[in-house]
């Protein structure tokens, strides 16, 4: 999350993708505990607290960090890989 | 660590003169060192609610306002402060690292570090809605850490574990200053604070319990005694930390009321202004307020006439300290018809909090059992250091019949 935040700047909008599929088993622990490093840009779930997805999040964000995972999104390219994760930024 | 310690310094200096003016006596200035730490960390924290979040300004403010209220006094080294020396293993845990909690990261201490980005409140952020930001929470713990970070000029948590260390050394020293006053003897009050220390010093490094703890219990010890003014500050600025001051202001004023002091809740008036504007400004906002969330009649009714899932939650949940739980019943037990007599007031103000605790839970949105589990001992740590305090004075042979102070 540092290299993140080191990666992006204020104001942007940081989706967090990650390989858990329900909000409260992994989910929702990832995501608040992203707040507190990644303050001053908006970080957004992809995921809701009913374990549905949120593509209108995803079509907001201009950064998706993604943790343990390597989601392949069309409009997004890899920016930065690291060993937990990588962070994509959008190209388009 | 130098941004603290010229904090907890500006605090004391803008805070002594200010706590000399409002208290009733006695008014040496080195018995009023833990009111005055308390006012002066809300001072520091409240000018950041209204001056531009720059290094200079917010200094020179706090000095202007300390030389405005500053009336020259003797001030004599009190030998009892010595014993803010046994909360120096508090202070090694406080400090040992960045507040690691995690209602600090995804709350206190993440929304002080978000508003630190923009210096200012960030109405913007708050307005998102994000459920374990609890936006409506009062902004005084976040603004207290700002207020360090505006003297550094850079984010650092490393060190923000201070805070609670003034805290908790705030509080005991007011304890100490109550129970001189009440036993008139040096020893007990000695006793007593250093049985304080761990309900003073509270383990929930970066969360608002330590200062809420610090501002309630330091406020009931001083309405029990009739220094009114000081009391319902302190008690106003309780609830500018904690939600719970809140449902506390209307307690202490049932308290009043059962301990036939009718007249004295109009003084609290101080108590109900201070948190106004934070109210005020939520409302505006329209910030989420999760226990008051739609249909809270219907989830209040269901689970008192169920109350099985609460009672099982409450059971499951551990306090600790069983030695603690056994002495204080004993000792209530012991000093019953001393407690019924001398202190309907804390008692009454004690009940009536607790009471509202357990409608909190009647009307939770979430998951009783979660909610229980992440916050009832929190909550018990609210009462039991009043609670402690007045059943020792009460068992101390010392102790005076309670005279009210006014």
């Amino acid at each position: 999350m540092l290299q993140v935040r080191a990666l992006t700047k204020s104001g942007d909008v940081i989706a967090i993708a990650a390989p858990f599929p329900k909000w409260e088993q992994g989910y929702a622990y990832l995501y608040t505990r992203a707040l507190y490093p990644l303050t001053g840009r908006e970080v957004i779930p992809l995921l809701d607290d009913h374990d549905l997805p949120l593509p209108d999040n995803l079509a907001r964000a201009n950064v998706i960090a993604a943790y343990r995972c390597e989601p392949q999104v069309p409009g997004f390219a890899i920016a930065w890989r690291g060993r937990d994760g990588m962070l994509l930024r959008r190209t388009r | 660590m130098i941004p603290e310690l010229s904090f907890i310094a500006l605090a004391l200096i803008v805070g002594l003169p200010l706590t000399l003016r409002l208290s009733a006596s006695p008014r040496e200035p080195s018995s009023r060192l833990g009111e005055a730490l308390l006012i002066g960390i809300a001072i520091c924290a409240a000018t950041l609610a209204i001056l531009p979040w720059s290094r200079w300004i917010v200094v020179t403010a706090i000095l202007i306002i300390a030389a405005a209220t500053f009336r020259p006094r003797p001030f004599k080294l009190n030998p009892s402060l010595l014993l803010l020396a046994l909360i120096l293993g508090y202070a090694l845990y406080a400090t040992l690292a960045p507040p690691p909690e995690y209602d600090y990261l995804t709350n206190w201490g993440f929304k002080a570090k978000a508003f630190f980005e923009v210096r200012a409140i960030d109405w913007q952020l708050l307005e998102r809605s994000i459920d374990a930001v609890h936006a409506d929470y009062p902004p005084l713990l976040p603004l207290t850490y700002d207020f360090i970070a505006v003297l550094r000029n850079g984010w650092n948590d490393s060190y923000l574990g201070f805070v609670h260390v003034a805290f908790a050394a705030a509080l005991l020293l007011v304890i100490l200053e109550r129970a001189m006053d009440d036993t008139r003897s040096r020893i007990a009050a000695a006793f007593i604070s250093i049985a304080l220390i761990p309900f003073a010093a509270t383990p929930w490094i970066g969360l608002a319990e330590g200062p809420f703890v610090a501002y309630a219990t330091a406020s009931l010890l001083l309405i029990r005694r009739g220094d009114l003014t000081l009391g319902a500050i302190l008690l106003g600025i309780a609830a500018s930390t904690k939600n719970e001051g809140l449902t506390l202001i209307a307690a202490v004023a049932i308290g009043l009321t059962y301990a036939a002091r009718k007249r004295d809740v109009v003084r609290l008036w101080p108590a109900v202004v201070i948190p106004l504007p934070w109210l005020i400004a939520r409302t505006l906002h329209r910030l989420p307020t999760d226990i008051a969330t739609s249909g809270v009649i219907a989830r209040i009714i269901e689970r008192a006439s169920h109350p099985g899932s609460l009672l099982a939650a409450l059971s499951s949940v551990s306090l600790g300290k069983p030695l603690y739980w056994i002495a204080l019943a004993i000792g209530i037990a012991i000093a019953s018809r001393t407690l019924v007599a001398r202190e309907r007031f804390i008692l009454v103000v004690l009940a009536v909090q607790f009471a509202c605790y357990l409608g909190a839970y009647l009307a939770t949105p979430f998951d009783v059992m979660w909610h229980v589990t992440w916050s009832w001992p929190r909550l018990v740590a609210h009462l039991t250091p009043a609670l402690t305090y007045v059943v020792l004075v009460a068992l101390l042979p010392t102790a005076p019949t309670c005279p009210t102070r006014s």
